[in-house]
């Protein structure tokens, strides 16, 4: 960051302004990308942790007009402070920026903007006028000099947006403060309309949504972050609970271009829906004779009723897509038959093949040897995979892994293992879904691996395993297990389930339809347009980033819908303002784990009920109940709402 | 408990209060203009703040928990600055045009600025009048008075459960706007917590500022919910407005369209003021002393001669009225009294004496149940803060709702289940959730020792399978749905109305459900009155009879209507032929009425603001109708002379007859709990809580309370329950439809006088989920509803005409449709009848000679 001269962000102040060079150099934390898009500099940022200054040339006394503008622009008008303030320092800024200004204006704009800072109900307002009072501090001259010659200051460029810490690390973009504030005000259809302005699967990530968004809650900084992910879950229930139905309209014309998605995964579903909003006509062609992909087959019932799966889809449905289901690509259609007969075509598949353990005998087919995917597969179509089999032991660390073991209890299997190579510390699965699992009484074997199958008549009987340690952290800085030698010992079992990992099967495509795969075997397209090596065909999800989240796939199945657009009207294939500002953002960081927030918190965030571990693992009934309407209102009313602007000067 | 200090005061209170009422619980006062304690905080005037020790920040103390041992400051220099700049930036946005404001001298704003000081306004900033027209005409809204607190916005989110209004544009842009969706009922929530003049009631052309008013606490005399509300009466005559921001139970600051702004008939041009005789088609005026004389001695005339004397007397009477009547008919040796609560009240009060169930109940109790049924009540039209009081359990309890009616209504758009019954078959739902209760063993173990217990478990279970018919039309999945909340919910409630009393079956199997599932032990079981005392009229009159019943009866030869007016709700030409047979009839009314002109002689009455008496509203509480006009009580006078000529007893004033109704059982006085006198300006005298039993029930109930709940009866089905009633369309009849009107109880005095003259129409596009408001009724020329597939098979289009059949006659009108009707089913507002000068409610009422809500009919498209 050499090229910064000025910076008060996050109070820490560097001044490289003049000649004298500073003691300090730049926060080494401030991450300030030199452009926004290609070729347009980033010569100043003003925002809700101060200003960043990379050139002289900027006008500190019209960007802080502008940026005052901007606020008053986004205050929502629910508190005084912010609504009639920002307007009175806004047009004082604005007065002395015209060469209009009075000598008592710098003096007034603080103090009135030290109110509004103290004031205002939410961060438009908390935040919005801290630049401004950084700008009255460290550039007094400025204001100044503007005052006394009475001078017009230099007009810039400027952009800004919006953002918020939860906002900023959802893959799937959604506006979280307001479906929040939509829950706390009674507006419930409201509030789902506004995330399915984000994603088509409220009531499945309402369940299941590994939530970055909680993990970036202010909230927290004074009691707990908010439930976000469950009070997504409240509106998506209560739309299906008081029967009401979505006002959803998909409108086609005849001539509308044609778009084939295939995998009617969250990543397929995404896109298509909204595509199909943009007035595109979309057909989902769907390997499996039901809708979900990863979601509907690597999550069990438990956790994410098939009701609630089904009811999303339908909406995606009544959005205007047509699902063919039971359609594999490769066998049924060859994928150059969809790409001819189609405009663009998107690629959704998820990463359903298993990853080998490496072990002996893996490869020989044994009865009771079945993959982590396709045991949940089975179950979740309703089938017990090896009813022969009683004992259970599972490999893996991961959500797939426990899901394999939870659903072993409910289709009556009494004895359940878990083995994994490293510590419980070191598991990646969701805490939460270990700690149900540890209630529910799996038997967990850490540290240990497996090394050969074992077998008798072609059918499992048990699995020799090997007493690992932990030795020297590798890439990804877990500390990665080594095998004891000669603790080797025998776990007997009917089924052997490995869960290690998933890969992406991309037996559909052929080496003439010329669509290039990365190192990793996954689809290789572009992180920011989805473009993959063949023109027209576009790709997101498991299948380019391998096994990754769901709120990721929905995310990014809705942005390659827009660049599908982008392609389909002849426009040039590129990222938005509004993605490049969360790039921006994102980098530059929107939550401050030790920010002071200076109030008192004192309301910890509500649970849901669960079923009782005994009851719960015998049944697929949903473990968690939703928040009842008292609940999700006192939660929601908890948020901070934690809006701020980011502003730029362009150059 | 947890501890705190405010200001250096130890405060002891609950966990999960707000430091704000913490404070207030403490005596200790913290400014506030968006507060209200009828609404969760809304923290958007910032003037609450506070200060807590270790924190660096102010916080909103309307918003911030009241934390063990913290300690908080109220007032600091650094507060007191923050406020003031507060203030100053609200009135650089708000006008001073405090001479012309209606709210001038109870403006919270001018309160504010006044406490704080504040002589200048630093800021200048112009603000834009958008000039947009509010959600309703009967509210106007002045932009630029308004200071955003939020409140309304708030208040018709969470009391009204709409979403009319809301914040339009952003910073200094925004305003109060209207929503699209057309939610707008018109209840006046946001209008009664308005801190500022921002809105204003839009219907009288004069207001008067609280010093040039009297202000008084009385009875709504609409329906039987019982609100209480504020008089503003300007010269002590004219009602300039009704408010009712002070928190008086039963309805603390809410009232509906009605009670909010249905007044002006009292303050009407065409009051009647002198008695008047027909004779021969001419009117005559006559004195009243000539009046009296006339009266006493026609009816002693047609007594003396054997007939019948017959009187008809309004539900919305006071007890004393009503009582005065009672006892002049008990000096005729043949007599009749008879009043249109005998329709539902009536028939409920009997259902409840012969099942002996205790009907004392409490509307807070609402708030406690976890599941409510609501059967066969449009709250909309009638009790709507029922309709509120549902909308808390679901807001503070998160209550589940279950709707039975073919209609969309008030509370459909927040139902778990709304089962769409067939107009008339609500017995085939409430028998299928008894059938169900008993076959899994889920019903109260103690109704095994209830009278007619076997019978019923008998009827209700002998199929093995459930029959199809028994849903009454439900949808298979959404009766269980329903079931699935009830099953195992202690804390349930049933909530019910007209829809059910129109047929005696329903209303035995929804109370047989009641006790099946101990709601008479540990829930609730409540019937809407429909009128202000139509509880007082069924508790005072021994033997009520019907009014259409008492004018068919051919004994009766001299009839005395009180502040009725039987062809509101009866077939007019089956009353008009009875009246042609009577030899005297007198009415006395304060507005002429249909019945005047069949009438010998006419006096005029009084409105409730200028009588003095009570009311027994729906919950058994007695409430005060209190004097706010001048005038003299004319109806009650006259009743009162014409007993003492008659030879009974003359009462001196009010309170004799309230020891009279208490000495006969009717009245029963319970302590002397007053009534929340209201926060400073108005003064209330408060009145004393007296419980009301009608004589069977007191005694009833006195002889039961220690056989209570037990001595309860279930009435076996009359009809085999698997039959579908009588009046189900069956196959092949041509009169497949049922028509359902609405509103045939509301207040006739509106009826000729509607509340409102505005004539905008304002019927919007609701959503599924609000297919009809009130406000529809009143500006919507839209009266006749049906559904979309109805409209489809009978290819109709909306605004189109239909020709409606039924036994007895024909009527052809434009039809609207309407989402959410079921099919088969046309929904008619009945209204005021005089709308677009074509008088409706006659019409629709001349389509059945016998009195009913629900009316068998054939469609076609003219």
């Amino acid at each position: 960051m050499a090229n910064i001269i000025f910076s008060s962000w996050q109070n820490e102040l560097f001044d490289g302004r003049g000649t004298a060079a500073p003691d300090n150099g730049p926060p080494a934390n401030l991450q300030l990308a030199a452009e926004f898009s290609p070729g347009e500099r980033i010569k100043a940022l003003m925002g809700w942790d101060g200003i960043v200054l990379r050139d002289d040339d900027v006008d500190i006394v019209d960007m802080c007009a502008k940026y005052a503008e901007a606020v008053q622009q986004e205050s929502c008008g629910k508190c005084f402070p912010c609504r009639v303030g920002t307007r009175i320092v806004a047009d004082w800024l604005k007065k002395i920026a015209a060469g209009e200004g009075k000598e008592a204006y710098p003096g007034k704009i603080r103090d009135l903007a030290l109110s509004i800072r103290d004031g205002s109900k939410c961060s438009i307002g908390q935040t919005g006028m801290i630049p401004i009072l950084d700008a009255l501090d460290y550039f007094p001259q400025a204001f100044a000099a503007a005052i006394t010659e009475q001078k017009k200051a230099r007009e810039g460029r400027y952009r800004f947006s919006v953002t918020a810490p939860c906002v900023s690390v959802c893959p799937s973009n959604l506006d979280i403060p307001r479906y929040v504030e939509e829950i706390r005000e009674q507006r419930f259809a409201a509030s789902l309309a506004t995330i399915r302005q984000g994603v088509c699967m409220a009531g499945t990530l309402g369940r299941v949504c590994i939530h970055p968004c909680e993990s970036n809650c202010r909230r927290a900084n004074i009691d707990e972050a908010i439930s976000i992910k469950w009070l997504k879950r409240y509106v998506a229930d209560y739309e299906m609970e008081k029967n009401r139905h979505p006002e959803i309209q998909g409108h086609h014309h005849k001539d509308a271009k044609k778009v084939a998605v295939i995998g009617a995964g969250p990543a397929g579903l995404s896109c298509a829906y909204y595509l199909s909003l943009m007035g595109y006509r979309v057909t989902i062609f769907e390997k499996l004779p039901e809708p979900g992909g990863m979601a509907a087959v690597g999550i069990p019932d438990y956790r994410l009723p098939r009701a609630i799966l089904h009811s999303e889809v339908e909406i995606v449905r009544e959005a205007g897509v047509e699902i063919r289901y039971g359609v594999e690509i490769g066998k049924e259609i060859k994928f150059a038959d969809i790409r001819k007969d189609h405009d663009a075509v998107f690629i959704g598949v998820g990463a359903q093949g298993s990853s080998p353990m490496g072990v002996e005998g893996e490869e020989k087919n044994y009865r009771g040897f079945i993959s982590g995917v396709q045991y949940l597969l089975d179950i979740n179509l309703g089938r017990d995979p090896y009813p022969e089999g009683k004992k259970v032991v599972v490999v893996g660390g991961g959500n797939v892994a426990i899901d394999c073991v939870r659903s072993s209890f409910r289709i009556g299997k009494p004895d359940v293992n878990l083995v994994y190579r490293r510590s419980k510390a070191e598991m990646p699965a969701d805490p939460a879904e270990i700690k149900d699992a540890e209630e529910e009484k799996v038997n967990f074997h850490y540290l240990c691996n497996p090394t050969k199958i074992l077998e008798k008549d072609g059918k499992v009987v048990g699995v020799e395993c090997i007493r690992m340690e932990l030795g020297e952290p590798d890439q990804s800085g877990r500390r990665r297990p080594v095998p004891v030698p000669g603790s080797e010992f025998v776990i007997e079992t009917d089924i052997l389930i490995p869960a290690i990992g998933q890969k992406v099967d991309y037996s559909f495509l052929e080496e003439a339809d010329g669509v290039k795969l990365s190192k990793r075997k996954t689809v290789d397209a572009d992180g920011e347009t989805f473009a993959t090596s063949q023109a027209g065909v576009f790709a997101s999800g498991d299948c380019v980033t391998g096994p990754d989240v769901l709120v990721r796939a929905t995310g990014n199945g809705k942005r390659a819908a827009e660049k599908i657009d982008l392609f389909l009207t002849g426009n040039k294939v590129e990222a938005s303002i509004d993605e490049r500002f969360r790039t921006l953002f994102s980098t530059l960081g929107v939550y401050n784990k030790k920010e002071q927030l200076g109030v008192i918190g004192g309301r910890k965030r509500a649970h849901l009920p669960m079923l009782d571990p005994e009851e719960r693992k015998r049944t697929f009934e949903e473990v968690e109940a939703g928040y009842t309407t008292p609940v999700a209102q006192g939660e929601a009313a908890r948020c901070l709402r934690c809006y701020r602007i980011g502003m730029i000067a362009l150059g | 408990m947890i501890r705190l200090t405010i200001d250096g005061k130890e405060i002891v209170t609950e966990e999960g209060k707000t430091i704000l009422e913490a404070a207030r619980e403490g005596g200790i006062a913290i400014p506030t203009l968006c507060y209200h304690e009828q609404l969760s905080p809304i923290a958007s005037c910032r003037l609450c703040i506070v200060e807590v020790e270790g924190y660096e920040k102010p916080m909103t103390s309307c918003t911030t928990p009241a934390v063990e041992g913290i300690s908080v400051i109220t007032r600091s220099d650094r507060l007191l600055k923050l406020r003031r700049e507060f203030l100053n930036l609200i009135l650089t946005a708000h006008p001073l045009d405090c001479p012309q404001c209606d709210k001038g001298g109870e403006c919270r704003v001018q309160e504010l600025a006044y406490e704080h000081g504040i002589e200048t306004i630093e800021y200048a900033a112009l603000r834009k009048d958008h000039k947009e027209a509010y959600a309703t005409p009967l509210i106007r809204y002045w932009q630029l008075r308004c200071v955003l607190c939020g409140r309304c916005v708030q208040a018709c989110r969470e009391v009204a459960g709409r979403a009319a209004i809301d914040i339009k544009g952003r910073g200094f842009e925004a305003r109060i706007a209207p929503t699209e969706n057309g939610d707008c009922i018109s209840c006046g929530e946001c209008l009664s917590l308005c801190p500022v003049g921002a809105l204003t009631e839009a219907l009288s052309p004069i207001k008067g500022r609280i010093w040039q008013s009297e202000r008084t606490d009385t009875a709504c005399p609409h329906c039987g919910f019982g609100c209480r509300l504020t008089l503003n009466v300007i010269d002590g005559k004219i009602i300039s407005k009704v408010i009712s921001e002070t928190n008086l139970p039963p309805n603390n600051a809410s009232l509906c369209i009605r009670g909010r702004f249905g007044y002006d008939f009292a303050n009407h041009e065409a009051r009647l003021t002198e008695p008047f005789q027909r004779i021969a088609g001419e009117k005559k005026r006559v004195e009243r002393e000539e009046a009296l004389k006339i009266t006493a001695e026609n009816l002693q005339r047609l007594s003396g001669l054997g007939k019948g004397i017959g009187f008809i007397v309004s539900p919305r009477a006071t007890n004393e009225e009503i009582f005065l009547i009672s006892r002049i008919a008990a000096l005729f040796k043949n007599s009749r009294v008879a009043s249109s609560a005998s329709y539902h009240t009536g028939k409920v009060a009997a259902a409840f004496r012969q099942m002996g169930i205790s009907p004392g109940y409490r509307y807070d109790s609402i708030r406690t149940c976890k599941t409510i049924i609501v059967a066969g009540a449009d709250l909309l039209v009638n009790n709507h803060l029922l309709a509120n009081k549902v909308r808390e359990a679901v807001k503070f309890n998160g209550a589940r709702v279950i709707v039975v009616d073919p209609l969309p209504c008030a509370l459909s758009g927040i139902a778990d289940a709304h089962l769409k019954v067939t107009p008339g078959q609500d017995a085939l739902v409430f028998n299928a959730l008894s059938r169900r209760l008993l076959l899994d063993d889920k019903y109260d173990k103690e109704a095994e020792t209830l009278d007619g217990f076997v019978e019923l478990r008998q009827a209700l279970t002998a199929d093995h399978e459930e029959p199809s018919l028994m849903s009454g039309g439900v949808e298979a999945e959404m009766l269980d749905k329903a079931y699935g909340l009830l099953r195992d919910e202690g804390d349930a409630g049933v909530i019910f109305a007209s829809g059910i009393t129109g047929n005696a079956e329903s209303l035995a199997a929804l109370l047989n459900f009641c006790l099946l599932k101990g709601l008479h032990k540990r829930g609730l079981i409540m019937p809407a009155a429909l009128q202000a005392n139509a509880v007082g009229a069924v508790s005072i009159v021994k033997d009520m009879a019907s009014p259409d019943e008492l004018l068919c009866d051919s004994n009766i030869s001299g009839l005395f209507i009180y502040e009725e007016d039987p062809f509101h709700y009866l077939n007019g030409e089956m009353v008009q032929n009875a009246l042609g047979q009577k030899a005297f009839i007198a009415v006395c009314d304060l507005l002429p009425t249909a019945v005047m002109d069949f009438s010998h002689l006419v006096l005029p009455s009084s409105s409730f603001a200028e009588k003095e008496g009570a009311f027994i509203s729906g919950d058994g509480i007695v409430r005060a109708v209190r004097k706010a006009c001048r005038g003299t009580a004319a109806g009650y006078a006259f009743l009162n002379e014409l007993l003492d000529r008659l030879g009974g007893k003359r009462y001196d004033n009010q309170a004799e007859i309230t020891s009279e109704l208490q000495r006969l059982g009717i009245l029963k006085e319970e302590g002397d709990a007053q009534e929340a006198p209201g926060i400073g300006k108005a003064r209330f005298k408060a009145s004393k809580k007296c419980r009301a039993l009608s004589a069977e029930c007191q005694a009833l109930s006195a002889q039961s309370s220690a056989l209570s709940p037990q001595h309860c009866v279930l009435l076996s089905p009359q009809h085999s329950v698997l039959c579908p009633p009588k009046d189900t369309p069956a196959q092949g009849e041509t009169r497949k439809y049922r028509l359902i009107l609405r509103d045939l109880f509301m207040n006739h005095h509106l009826l000729s006088f509607p509340c409102s003259s505005v004539g905008t129409n304002h019927h919007g596009g609701h959503d599924a989920a609000s297919q009809h408001s009130v406000l529809s009724t009143y500006f919507s020329k839209d009266l006749l509803f049906m559904s979309p597939e109805d409209a489809a098979l009978l290819q109709i289009a909306a605004g189109e005409s239909v020709c409606i059949e039924s036994a007895d006659g024909a009527v052809t009108r434009p039809v609207a449709i309407k989402a959410g009707i079921k099919t088969g089913v046309l929904e008619c507002f009945l209204g005021d009848t005089l709308r677009q000068g074509v008088p409706i409610r006659s019409e629709m009422l001349a389509l059945s000679l016998r009195p009913s809500k629900v009316i068998a009919v054939s469609v076609r498209k003219v």
